[in-house]
C-alpha cells in the first residue's frame, strides 16, 4: 500500500467485493447482449426491446455501487453504525478522511455510469448524459453525509435515505419537465451548478460532523432512548423476589419485548386514530371505515412486531441464543412458555386499549348513523346470536393477534438466519403476489364466474374444500410429531388451549354463515377455523430452542 | 507431542468426566480426542493459547455444544439432555460476561436468584458491597471490571457445586483479578465444591490449581496434578566446550534455547537419559533448575524458538 | 505471619511456604508456642489453593517445625526440630554453596565471608531477643534481615 488512498480503496473493495462483482456482472452481461444480439442480427430497431432490461440492470448496478460505498462500521461503545472509528487514529487530516471515500465513490460511480453509456446504451443514447453524471456525483456525497452525520439515529437515517432516494428521482427529471423553456433556472446548467454547490455544502457538513466525532463528540444515544430510560427510572421498580424461575423468565421477556405492542397500539390510537376520528367526526361514512382500521391495526402491528418477538433477543440481529440465557437452568419448554405468556399479556393489554378507545370514541364523538344502520341489519340476519358473534369476533381478533406474535417462534428460536429470512420473505411475498395476481386477473375471473356459475361452484369450491381438508389432516398429523418430545403436562395444557380457541372459531363459523349461503360456504369456514390456531409449530418451538442452545 | 491421559478416578469422584471428546467447526478440528476428569473438591486449571479450544471445551461442559463424538458427563449427567439438572449446580463466568445491559444490578441479583434454590441473598449482598456495585446501576453503564464483578457475583452467590470460569481475568485490572481468585479459593475451601477455570495468566493457575491441563491445537498435551507436572519438568543448563552455531539436537527435550556455549534444555521425565546424551554431544550439565508453569507452557506450545539469553548467574 | 509467594522461579508454592515458615521460626519472628494462621485464612491471605497450604503445614509438621493440636489449631513447636543431622547439613550445604559462589563472583574471600557470618549471627540474635520482648507487629529490622537473606 503506497498511499492511504490505495489502502482505503483496497479496504472498500475487499468489503464490497461481492456487490462490486455483481455490478460488473450486470454491466458485462448487458454489454455482451448489446454487442452480440442487435449488431449481429442487424436489428437496430428491435434493439430497443432490451431497453427496459438495460435500464433496470443499470439502476441495480448503480445501487450496488452505492451499497459498496456504505462506508460505515459498527462502533460498539457508541452503539452506532457510523464513520469507521478505527480510521480516526490514522495520521490523516479529517477532511482527507472524509473526502477519500467520497471521491472514491464518485470516481467509481462515474466510471460505471460512463461504461454503461459507452458500452451498453449505444443504440438508444441517454438524453443530457452530463446532467446525470453531475447528479450521481452529488448523490454520492449526500449519501455519505447522511450515513455519517445520522450515525446515532438508526430509524431516522433509514427514513432520510429512503426519502432522499425517492426525491432524487424527482430531481433527476426536473430538466425534462420544462419543455417550453418557460423557466430558465430549470435548465440542466443551472441545476448542475446548484447541485455542485449543495454537494460542497454537504461535504462541509460531513467534515464538521466527522471532525466532531473524531474529537469524541456526537450524539451518544438518541434522545428518545434517553427519555424512555429516564421515564423508566421514575417507574416503581420490582422489589419482591420471583416465585419461580418461570416467573423470573417471564419478567425478563416482558421487559425485553412485552410493552412494545401495547405501546405501539396506544401510540397509534392517540396519535393517528384519535385526531383522525375527531377530524372526521361529522362524516358518517368514515365511522365504519375507521372502526375496521382500528380493529385491523393491532393485528398488523403484531405481524410486524412478531418478526422481532420470535427471535431470542428482540433488538438483536444475531439469532443465536445469548450465552446469558443459554446457561439459565431452565428447560427449553419453559423458555417458550414464558414467551407465549408474555405475548398473551401484551395482546390482552393492546386489545383492552383498543376496546377502551372504541368505548370512548363511539359514544362521545363518532357519527353513528351508518353504524347503527349496519348494526340493525346485522341483528336482523342473526337475531339470536348477534351478541355471541360480536364477542367471538373480538376474541378471535385477539387470538389472531397473539398468533401473529408467536406462530414463528419455531423459526426465530432455531438460530438459523436463512430460515428466518426465508420465512419472513414468504410471509410478505406470498400475499403480495396473490393480491397482485388477483388484481391483474380480476376481470377474467369475474367474466368466468358470470359465464359459468355452476362450474365455479362445483369445481373451485370443491377443490378448495379438499385442499382445506387435506391441510387439517396434515396439521393434526404433524402435531403428533412435533409434540411427542414435549412434556405431557405442557402438551395437555396446550391441547386444552388449542381446543378452546378452535372451538371458539368453529362456533363462530357455525353461528355466522354467509347469508344467504348459496355456495354452502359454511363447511369451508369450519375447516378454516381448524387451521387458524397454531398447534404443530408451537410444539416445534422448544426443539428449535434446544437446537440453538446446544449448538 | 505426547498425548497424556489423566488417570481416571472413580466416576463418583469426578465432577466433570470427558472421554474422547471430538469437535469440528467446518474443516477445523477444535477438540481432538480430549479426555479429562475433574476430581471433586479440586481446582482444575485449563491453559492453552488463544484458539487452542479452551472455550469450546467449557461450552461442552455447559451443554452449549453437543459432543460430536465422545461423551461429556457433569455430575454424572449429560448436560445436553438435562440442562436444568446440570446448569442449576454450576456457576459460570466468561471472559465477556454477556450480561443484559438494560438490567440493574439488583434486578440481576433477583432474576438470577429465581433460578437457584440455594441462592444466599445475604452473601450476595455482602459481595455486592465488597465489590462496590450500586444496586440501581444499569449493567451497561458499568466498566468492564465492574461487569466482571457483577458476573462473578451472579455466578457465585448460589454456592455452586462447580464454579466454571472461562478466562475470567483476561483484560482486567489486578483488583478484579484478586476478587476472582478469592472467589476460587472461597469456593474450594468449602467442602466438596470444585472449580474449573481457564486462563492465560499462568501465575494465577500456578497459585491456585491442584490439577492442570494444557490444550494445544485441540490436543490435550499435559494433564495431571500441578505438583507432578512441575516435578517432571526440569531445566538443565548445558555448557559446551565450543560455541554452537545452531541448537543442539537432544531427544526428548521440549525446548532448547540459548546461544554460544550455554544452552538451556527443558525436559519432561527424560532426566535419566539426559546425562548420557549430553556427554555424547560433548557438553556437561552445569545446573538443574525447577521451572515455572510459564516455562512449561512456552516449551510445550513449541513457540520458544527464538534464542534468548537465559539467566544462569 | 508475613509470607511472600512468587511464581517466577519454579519453586513449588508449598515449598516456598515451608521454607519461609522455617526461616521465620529460625529468626525468632515466630516464637515457639505461637499459633500460626489456620489453613483457610492463610490461603485467603496468600491467594493460593488451601490444599497447597495444607500440604505445606503437613510438611512442616513432619519436619517438627509446627505441631497440630486437635481442635485448637497449629502452633510452632516448643522443641527444636528433630531433623537428622545429615539432613540438616544437606539443607545447609546448598545454601553455603550458593553463598560461596556469590562471594567468589563478588571477589570476597573466605575469611571475610566468615566474618560476615559472625556479624549477621549477632544481629539475628539481637533481633530474636528484641522480638521475644516486644510486640509481635513492630519489627522493622527483622523485615530487613528477611529480605536480605532471600535475595
Amino acid at each position: 500500500m503506497r498511499s492511504p488512498t490505495t489502502a482505503l480503496a483496497w479496504a472498500i473493495w475487499r468489503r464490497g467485493r461481492r456487490a462490486g462483482g455483481w455490478a460488473i456482472a450486470c454491466l458485462a452481461f448487458c454489454a455482451l447482449v448489446n454487442l452480440a444480439v442487435p449488431g449481429r442480427l442487424r436489428l437496430t430497431e428491435t434493439g430497443q426491446v432490451f431497453d427496459p432490461v438495460f435500464g433496470f440492470l443499470m439502476t441495480v448496478s448503480l445501487l450496488l455501487v452505492f451499497g459498496l460505498f456504505n462506508y460505515t462500521e459498527f462502533n460498539s461503545t457508541r452503539e452506532w453504525n457510523g464513520f469507521p472509528y478505527r480510521l480516526f487514529s490514522l495520521p490523516l487530516r479529517t477532511w482527507q478522511l472524509v473526502a477519500l471515500p467520497m471521491l472514491l465513490g464518485i470516481a467509481t460511480v462515474e466510471v460505471v455510469y460512463v461504461a454503461w453509456i459507452k458500452l451498453v446504451l449505444t443504440h438508444n443514447p441517454v438524453l443530457k448524459p452530463e446532467w446525470f453524471a453531475v447528479l450521481l456525483g452529488a448523490y454520492m456525497i449526500f449519501y455519505h453525509t447522511a450515513l455519517w452525520s445520522l450515525a446515532g439515529f438508526r430509524i431516522a437515517r433509514i427514513i432520510v435515505l429512503s426519502l432522499g432516494g425517492v426525491s432524487s428521482i424527482l430531481v433527476a427529471w426536473l430538466p425534462f419537465s420544462d419543455s417550453q423553456g418557460a423557466y430558465p433556472w430549470l435548465s440542466e446548467k443551472y441545476l448542475a451548478a446548484g447541485m455542485a454547490v449543495l454537494a460542497f455544502i454537504s461535504f462541509l457538513i460531513a467534515w464538521t460532523v466527522v471532525g466532531r466525532q473524531r474529537r469524541g463528540g456526537g450524539h451518544r444515544r438518541n434522545w428518545i432512548h434517553c427519555l424512555l430510560e429516564q421515564a423508566g427510572d421514575l417507574l416503581p421498580r420490582r422489589n419482591r423476589q420471583f416465585a419461580s424461575p418461570a416467573a423470573a423468565q417471564f419478567w425478563f421477556e416482558w421487559r425485553r419485548a412485552g410493552l412494545l405492542l401495547p405501546a405501539c397500539v396506544g401510540f397509534a390510537l392517540l396519535a393517528i386514530f384519535g385526531p383522525f376520528s375527531w377530524a372526521f367526526r361529522t362524516d358518517p361514512r368514515s365511522t365504519i371505515d375507521t372502526l375496521v382500521k382500528i380493529v385491523a391495526m393491532p393485528i398488523v402491528l403484531a405481524f410486524a412486531i412478531g418478526k422481532g418477538f420470535i427471535k431470542p433477543e428482540f433488538w438483536s440481529t444475531n439469532l443465536s441464543l445469548p450465552q446469558f440465557l443459554g446457561v439459565r437452568p431452565l428447560s427449553a419448554e419453559e423458555f417458550v412458555v414464558s414467551k407465549m405468556k408474555v405475548a398473551a399479556l401484551s395482546v390482552t393489554i393492546a386489545w383492552l386499549l383498543v376496546l377502551g378507545f372504541i368505548a370512548l370514541w363511539l359514544p362521545l364523538w363518532a357519527d353513528k348513523t351508518q353504524l347503527q344502520q349496519f348494526l340493525r341489519e346485522f341483528r336482523r340476519f342473526y337475531p339470536h346470536s348477534w351478541l355471541a358473534i360480536t364477542i367471538l369476533y373480538f376474541a378471535g381478533f385477539a387470538v389472531i393477534t397473539w398468533r401473529c406474535l408467536v406462530s414463528g417462534l419455531w423459526v426465530g428460536l432455531s438460530g438459523n438466519r436463512s430460515y428466518y429470512i426465508a420465512s419472513a420473505c414468504l410471509q410478505v411475498l406470498v400475499p403480495t403476489l396473490l393480491s397482485l395476481a388477483a388484481g391483474l386477473f380480476s376481470d377474467t375471473i369475474d367474466s368466468e364466474i358470470q359465464q359459468h356459475p355452476d362450474v365455479v361452484n362445483s369445481i373451485t369450491l370443491t377443490l378448495i374444500g379438499w385442499l382445506l381438508a387435506l391441510a387439517v389432516i396434515l396439521k393434526i398429523w404433524s402435531v403428533v410429531f412435533s409434540w411427542s418430545k414435549n412434556s405431557v403436562r405442557r402438551t395437555s395444557q396446550y391441547l386444552l388451549l388449542w381446543s378452546g380457541a378452535t372451538l371458539g372459531f368453529v362456533a363462530l363459523a357455525i353461528l355466522s354463515p354467509p347469508w344467504p349461503d348459496i355456495y354452502r360456504l359454511e363447511h369451508l369456514y369450519v375447516l378454516v377455523a381448524f387451521l387458524l390456531f397454531p398447534f404443530a409449530r408451537l410444539g416445534l418451538a422448544p426443539l428449535s430452542f434446544a437446537r440453538n442452545r446446544h449448538g | 507431542m505426547k498425548h497424556m491421559k489423566f488417570p481416571s478416578p472413580s466416576s463418583a469422584e469426578a465432577v466433570v468426566a470427558i472421554t474422547d471428546l471430538f469437535r469440528r467447526f467446518g474443516p477445523k478440528t477444535v477438540l481432538n480426542n480430549v479426555s479429562l476428569y475433574v476430581p471433586r473438591g479440586s481446582v482444575f486449571g485449563l491453559v492453552g493459547e488463544n484458539g487452542a479450544g479452551k472455550t469450546t471445551l467449557i461450552k461442552h461442559i455447559l451443554g452449549l455444544l453437543r459432543a460430536e463424538a465422545g461423551s461429556v458427563r457433569v455430575f454424572g449427567l449429560d448436560p445436553v439432555a438435562d440442562p436444568v439438572g446440570v446448569l442449576g449446580r454450576i456457576g459460570y463466568l466468561s471472559e465477556q460476561p454477556d450480561l443484559p445491559g438494560w438490567m440493574r444490578v439488583e434486578e440481576l441479583l433477583r432474576y438470577t436468584q429465581a433460578f437457584y434454590p440455594n441462592w444466599d441473598m445475604a452473601y450476595a449482598e455482602k459481595l455486592r458491597e465488597q465489590f462496590g456495585l450500586a444496586p440501581g446501576a444499569r449493567l451497561k453503564t458499568l466498566s468492564k471490571g465492574q461487569q466482571a464483578k457483577a458476573g462473578l457475583l451472579a455466578a457465585q452467590a448460589h454456592r455452586p457445586e462447580l464454579l466454571l470460569l472461562d478466562e475470567p481475568s483476561s483484560g482486567l485490572d489486578p483488583i478484579v483479578r484478586r476478587d476472582i481468585l478469592e472467589a476460587v479459593i472461597r469456593t474450594v475451601s468449602e467442602e466438596g465444591r470444585t472449580v474449573f477455570f481457564s486462563s492465560h495468566l499462568l501465575e494465577e493457575i500456578e497459585r491456585v490449581s491442584d490439577y492442570v491441563a494444557m490444550l494445544h491445537q485441540g490436543h490435550l498435551v499435559l494433564c495431571g496434578p500441578l505438583d507432578d507436572i512441575k516435578a517432571q519438568h526440569r531445566r538443565f543448563m548445558l555448557s559446551f566446550a565450543t560455541p554452537q552455531s545452531k541448537p543442539p539436537v537432544i531427544a526428548g527435550a521440549l525446548s532448547v534455547t540459548g546461544a554460544g556455549r550455554e544452552w538451556a534444555v527443558i525436559c519432561n521425565g527424560t532426566r535419566n537419559e539426559l546425562p548420557a546424551i549430553v556427554t555424547a554431544l560433548g557438553a556437561r550439565i552445569i545446573e538443574e533448575q525447577a521451572v515455572s508453569l510459564n516455562d512449561i507452557f512456552v516449551a510445550q506450545a513449541g513457540t520458544a524458538t527464538t534464542a534468548e539469553t537465559t539467566s544462569s548467574v | 505471619m508475613q509470607i511472600h509467594i512468587t511464581s517466577n522461579d519454579g519453586v513449588p508454592i508449598y515449598v516456598q511456604i515451608v521454607n519461609q515458615v522455617k526461616h521465620l521460626v529460625a529468626s525468632g519472628r515466630l516464637a515457639p508456642g505461637e499459633e500460626i494462621p489456620p489453613i483457610r485464612a492463610l490461603a485467603d491471605q496468600l491467594l493460593v489453593n488451601p490444599n497447597t497450604v495444607a500440604r505445606a503445614y503437613l510438611e512442616l509438621e513432619r519436619a517438627g517445625v509446627v505441631t497440630k493440636r486437635h481442635g485448637s489449631g497449629t502452633y510452632v513447636s516448643e522443641t527444636p526440630s528433630p531433623l537428622s543431622r545429615r539432613e540438616k547439613l544437606k539443607v545447609l550445604t546448598q545454601r553455603v554453596d550458593s553463598l560461596l559462589v556469590e562471594a567468589g563472583h563478588l571477589d570476597i574471600d573466605l575469611p571475610e565471608v566468615i566474618e560476615l557470618l559472625h556479624e549477621r549471627q549477632e544481629v539475628i540474635r539481637r533481633e530474636a531477643a528484641k522480638a521475644a520482648g516486644a510486640d509481635a507487629r513492630q519489627r522493622v529490622p527483622a523485615n530487613q534481615t528477611s529480605s536480605g537473606s532471600k535475595g
